[in-house]
Formats: structure tokens, C-alpha cells, sequence
């Protein structure tokens, strides 16, 4: 799905680059032949029932790309809403504009399809309104009376090849009818092709309740659904934009893609990126826009659906989107946000970095003894606290005691160090002590020179003391096993080295190897 | 910052050995009978050796962690300080005071800078902003972390220190043994 997903945004884009590029050379050759296609989509379209056309291609689109089939259903039923609105004339051009609709997806959907075959059919799509409409549509062009707030919005779709969000937003925003809400969801990532589809559909549809567009492109020139198909083009290219700059710093995968949709009506996902949002929402509401549209897009976004199709679609079907959506919101959302959790990048971020606190803590909890029981985070601050201090007091509270207690070793100090030397031997003390004895010759010297008094207690006594010492640090050295062997040989090998009393040796001696044999 | 920084030591044994080792080292230096004929008040001998444990301590775990570079940083600077004055001290002995309030400025300056400037400031009013700043100032180095760098240097912190607490109580132990 993931792939999938980021594959067709690449597609789309390419193809809408594609299209941009090759606008001016495909399409004005193909108005001509635009006509064939057109003419014939609109045979069937008024031969067939409204409801056949769409379900016709409802199938097809199926078949194109897995879509879940309430999009389509839903189409007849805007048709025939806005079938009630006008005349039985006006029903053909929803269903013209459904079927055309889903060839487009087709087009959008399969990247199989050579690029310029897509724009063509794009501008076979788009401009056949210019020559198509004024036979399909001649009863509605009478009564429609031309939008002038189209016309302005048409001239500023030229300005659209920018792909200029905020610029794409705008002019919709202008828009005075129910338009407002499809183009608003249009940016829609996740579902390009539905919000594709809906832009289409709701501009044809709204061509049959207002009919600014027809009459336009029929009557004033054909230019104008040229620039109508190419905001479309150009819209998705530039919301492809921060689609896919979406893709690659979220890191969501296809999920991730699918919310990341730029529209922000969409997914509650979506508000994580709160610069384009908020200037989006600006953007949006700057433009007073009707009452219904808002509302669509309020309950649209109460609801988190991610699918565009909440254009035209009253909540029904929002809801019904929503819940098939609801599968794949789950796999994702949980990288991120759980249900009912804020979703700007600001709480995101604050609350990865709580659970990393949190993380860090229990570690925390572990060393400390006693603190495992604790709940709550500030009396385990305290504890540890506690416990901090009372180790920086214990560590003062000993180096006191060593203070104390050298002086009085004065004279076996020397004597311990050997000893230590032998314990720290046995216990991996390893041959930086036998080097920092020999880097300080004085203190070598004077070693030897203590050592002979050690020397002249019996070996038992030393034997004793080193074992208990051993016993002590044993406790204290959980595990001296590992580091015996070989620190011990090198121990040995340097005190042999050093070249210390040969009573002192003796002593070493004497005493070592029954370290040996009690160690391991 | 914090995925750069490896725990200090996997083998608590290991890092005992080392501390325990060095800390002898440092030990047997300070019971030079030259130096301990030379300070013979307790207090400052406690103090050189607790110095001398922090410093062992710190200096086995290197560069690695921000406390213990605070910690190297603390002491180099105060043995400084610490010859400084004691410089001071006999120049006073000899009436020769000139240069010491410079001196003595550039010291200060010196150890008031940020011993870590890399981590930026980041003071983040939490709930546990109290406790928190105790800890900051327990956990030496941590005054400027925010508080995840915080709790984690707090945790590589009281490992080391209760290795070290163990270690010395057993020296301890040993010496007064005998």
C-alpha cells in the first residue's frame, strides 16, 4: 500500500509534470480529436441512465484501481441531487462528468499508461468541454446565466502553473457556491484521484447547478477550460509538492502518505504540520465561504476522514469512507498519535521526548534500590535524589575515613600496597598498577624497604590477611573469573620484574599460589 | 547528543577494576610520606582523597560522559585555583602581589565558562522543575542539560558513583583490617 501509494504520487506527479509541460503542444492538437471521444462519452452518457453511465464506471474504475466502491455510489447520488436541482439535460452532465471522471482516474491510476497518453486523455478530458458542452449542454446554458466570480476564477487558475498552494487555495476560496469545499479537499494527497475526481465532478456538477464553466468554455473561448484542466493539472502538481515532501520527512511510509495528504480537512494527521496547516487554514477561512461547504469541511474534519470525497458528500458517506479508512488509519496512527492525542509537530515532539524521559527513567528506577515501588515521577525525582546524595555523602563519608585510617598504616601502608597488588592480581588489577610502581621508583624503594618488615611476620599472618581481603573484595568483585587468568600471569610476571626482596618474592611467593588454587 | 554517548562501562566489574585501580594509584601518591608529612589536617586530607575518588572515577570513565568531563574539568581547574592561591600565598610571604588580581580574574573567568558548550540551554518548565533542578545540581555538568540528557547522565552517574561507594568501602574495609 505504502509503495503503492508513493509510487502513484510519483506517477501523478510525473504525469502532471508531464502534462504542464507538454500542455500548450497536447492540447490544442487535440481538440479536434478530442471531439470523437467526447461525443461518444456523451452517447453513452445520455443514452444510457444516469445511474448505468456512473455504475459503468464505477466498474470500469474498479477495475482500474482499487478504490473503495462508495466513492462511485456516491456519485449517483450526487447526480441525482443535482439532477433534482436542473433539468433531465443537466442529469447528462453528471453522468458525463462521472464517466469522464473515471477515465481520468484511469489515467491518474495506472502508471502503466505512457505520460503522454495520460495528458492527452487529460486534455481530451478536459477541453472536450469547450467543443462537447455546447451540444450536451444547450438547455442548461440558457438557464444558467454565466458566473462572473467563475470567470475571475478562471483567470486566475492560469496563474495556478505555479503550483502555488496558497495561490491554488485562493481562488477557490473565491469561489461564492458549494465548489469551495471540493477544491478545499482537492489537495488531498492520499487520494489523488478521488480529490481529482471530485474537483472534476464538483466543477462539472456545479457546472450543471451554476453552469458558469460550460457556458464559459462553451460560448467565450476555449481557453478557459484549457486553464481550467490546467489548474487541475497544475493543482496537483503543486500539492504533489508537499505531498511528497511529506513522504520523505515523515517517514510514515504509505500510511504516513495517505494522511499526509495536504488537505487539511482531512486527516486529523494532517494538523501535524501546523505551518502549512495553519497558513492553510488561514487561507481557507479568509475567504468567507458559504455556509455548507464550511460545514462539510467542519464535519469532515471532526470525523477524520481522510477521503476527499466528503466534497460533495454529505456525512453519510463521510462516515462510511471514514470507517474503511478506519483499517488503515490504525496501522499507522499509533507511530504517532493515539485517538484524541494532539497532532500538531509541537505535542509530537513533546510527547516523544516524555517517552524517552519516561524510558530513561525506568532505567533509572532500576539502579536506584527501593525506588521500583515508587510511582509517580516526582517522588521518584526524590528517591533518587536521596539516593544521589546519600552516595556523594558515603563517598565523603569514606574518603574520610581513609584519611583516618592511612595515617595509622603509615607503616604497613607499603606492606597493604603489596598486598593490594596481590589482591588486585587475583582480581585484575592489571599491569598499569605493576607500571605505576615502577614509574615511581621512590615509592618502589620504599616498598622494598617495607616489605622486609612485613617480611619478618610469619607468612601464615600475611597468608591470612590477603585471604581476607580476598574474601572482602571477593563480595565486593562479583565476578573476578573472567579477568583471572590472564592478569594474573601478567601480575606475576611483573612483580617478578620489578625485582622486588627476595623475601617480599617469597612472600609473594608463598602466598600466591594459594590464591591460584582458591580462585578459580 | 544522547545516541553519541555509549553507557560508560557494560561490565560493572570492569569499571570497579579500573576505579579501584587507579584510585590506589592515587592513593599511594597522596600517602607520599613526603606530601603526608606535608598535610597533616585531616580535613584536607579527606579532601584530597575524595578528590582523588571522583577523580579516579572520572577519569575511568574519560570523555565519554558530560558529568565526568565536568567532573575532570571541576578538578583540573581547582587544582589550579588550588596552586594559585597557594602561589599567592607565598608571594604574599614574599610581598609580591603584583599580578594577582589578573590573575586571579582569568581564573575565574576561566572557570565560570560552560564546560560543555556544545549542549545548547534548554530549561524546559516542567512539573518537576524543583526536583529537577536538584538533581541538576547534584549530577555534576548537568546544569545546562534539558531533561533528558539530564536523567540520563543521572543514571551513568549513580552507577559509577555507587561503584565507586563499593570500591571504597571495601578499601576501607581492607585497611582497617589489618
Amino acid at each position: 500500500m505504502a509503495g503503492e501509494d508513493e509510487i502513484e504520487g510519483r506517477n501523478r506527479e510525473d504525469e502532471q509534470m508531464h502534462y504542464n509541460s507538454t500542455n500548450l503542444s497536447s492540447d490544442w492538437p487535440f481538440n479536434a480529436t478530442n471531439d470523437l471521444t467526447n461525443t461518444s462519452m456523451a452517447m453513452v452518457a445520455s443514452s444510457n441512465p444516469m445511474n448505468n453511465a456512473s455504475c459503468s464506471s464505477a466498474s470500469m474504475i474498479d477495475s482500474f484501481c482499487q478504490t473503495p466502491p462508495t466513492i462511485w455510489d456516491h456519485h449517483p447520488t450526487n447526480s441525482q441531487t443535482l439532477g433534482a436541482f436542473s433539468d433531465l439535460n443537466m442529469q447528462n452532465n453528471p453522468t458525463t462528468s462521472s464517466s469522464s471522471l473515471g477515465f481520468r482516474k484511469g489515467n491518474l491510476l495506472t502508471p502503466s499508461w505512457p505520460p503522454p497518453n495520460s495528458a492527452i486523455k487529460r486534455g481530451g478530458m478536459f477541453l472536450p468541454p469547450p467543443t462537447a458542452t455546447p451540444t450536451m449542454l444547450p438547455h442548461t446554458l440558457s438557464q444558467f446565466p454565466a458566473d462572473s466570480g467563475f470567470i475571475e476564477r478562471a483567470a486566475r487558475l492560469s496563474s495556478f502553473s505555479a503550483g502555488n498552494f496558497e495561490d491554488m487555495i485562493n481562488p477557490f476560496g473565491n469561489v461564492p457556491e458549494s465548489s469551495m469545499s471540493p477544491y478545499n479537499n482537492r489537495p488531498v494527497q492520499g487520494q489523488p484521484q478521488e480529490g481529482f475526481v471530485n474537483g472534476f465532478k464538483s466543477t462539472s456538477g456545479e457546472g450543471s447547478k451554476d453552469l458558469p464553466l460550460p457556458v464559459d468554455c462553451g460560448t467565450n473561448d476555449g481557453s478557459q477550460p484549457k486553464n481550467d484542466a490546467r489548474q487541475g493539472g497544475s493543482g496537483f502538481s503543486g500539492n504533489n509538492l508537499p505531498g511528497e515532501s511529506e513522504y520523505s520527512e515523515g517517514g510514515a511510509g504509505g500510511g504516513g502518505g495517505q494522511d499526509e495528504t495536504s488537505d487539511e480537512g482531512l486527516g486529523s494527521k494532517k494538523r501535524r504540520r501546523s505551518d502549512q496547516d495553519s497558513d492553510y487554514n488561514q487561507v481557507k477561512r479568509s475567504p468567507q465561504t458559504p455556509n455548507e461547504s464550511t460545514k462539510n469541511n467542519t464535519e469532515i474534519q471532526q470525523k477524520g476522514d481522510k477521503n476527499p470525497i466528503s466534497v460533495a458528500n454529505k456525512s453519510k458517506h463521510g462516515k462510511q469512507i471514514s470507517q474503511s479508512s478506519d483499517g488503515q488509519k490504525e496501522e499507522y496512527i499509533h507511530v504517532r498519535a493515539r485517538r484524541g492525542q494532539a497532532t500538531n509537530s509541537h505535542s509530537l515532539a513533546e510527547r516523544v521526548r516524555r517517552e524517552k524521559i519516561s524510558e530513561r527513567m525506568k532505567f533509572l528506577q532500576d539502579l536506584v534500590p527501593g525506588c521500583s515501588k515508587v510511582t509517580g515521577k516526582a517522588v521518584m525525582l526524590d528517591e533518587i535524589i536521596n539516593y544521589v546524595q546519600s552516595l556523594q555523602r558515603q563517598v565523603e563519608f569514606l574518603s574520610m575515613k581513609l584519611a583516618t585510617v592511612n595515617p595509622r598504616m603509615d607503616f604497613n601502608i607499603e606492606g597493604l600496597l603489596a598486598k593490594d597488588m596481590g589482591v588486585s592480581g587475583t582480581l585484575g588489577f592489571g599491569a598499569d598498577m605493576a607500571m605505576a610502581y615502577t614509574q615511581n621508583p621512590s615509592q618502589l624503594a620504599i616498598m622494598q624497604g617495607g616489605i622486609p618488615g612485613l617480611g619478618s611476620s610469619s607468612s601464615d599472618a600475611v597468608r591470612r590477611t590477603i585471604n581476607s581481603h580476598l574474601m572482602a573484595i571477593g563480595g565486593v568483585y562479583k565476578d573476578p573469573n573472567s579477568q583471572v587468568p590472564n592478569s594474573w600471569d601478567d601480575e606475576l610476571h611483573n612483580i617478578v620484574q620489578m625485582g622486588l626482596n627476595p623475601s617480599s618474592t617469597q612472600n609473594l611467593g608463598s602466598t600466591t599460589p594459594s590464591h591460584l588454587k582458591a580462585e578459580p | 547528543m544522547s545516541p553519541s554517548q555509549q553507557p560508560t562501562e557494560k561490565n560493572p566489574t570492569n569499571l570497579k577494576n579500573q576505579f579501584a585501580r587507579r584510585f590506589v594509584r592515587a592513593l599511594n601518591s597522596l600517602h607520599n610520606p613526603k606530601k603526608s608529612a606535608h598535610d597533616n589536617q585531616m580535613h584536607r586530607r579527606s579532601r584530597r582523597i575524595k578528590i582523588a575518588a571522583y577523580n579516579a572515577m572520572a577519569s575511568v570513565v574519560g570523555s565519554r560522559r558530560t558529568w565526568s568531563r565536568a567532573v575532570l574539568w571541576k578538578i583540573r581547574n581547582r587544582s589550579r585555583t588550588q596552586g594559585l592561591f597557594r602561589n599567592n600565598r607565598k608571594r604574599v610571604d614574599h610581598q609580591i602581589v603584583t599580578n594577582y588580581h589578573h590573575r586571579h580574574h582569568v581564573k575565574l573567568s576561566i572557570k565560570r565558562r560552560n564546560p560543555n558548550p556544545k549542549r545548547e540551554v534548554y530549561f524546559d518548565p516542567s512539573r518537576y522543575s524543583g526536583q529537577e533542578a536538584k538533581l541538576r545540581k547534584l549530577v555534576p555538568g548537568a546544569e545546562n542539560m534539558d531533561s533528558w540528557c539530564l536523567v540520563d547522565e543521572a543514571t551513568d552517574y549513580i552507577n559509577c558513583l555507587a561503584a565507586q561507594v563499593e570500591v571504597m568501602k571495601t578499601l576501607v574495609d581492607l585497611y582497617t583490617a589489618t
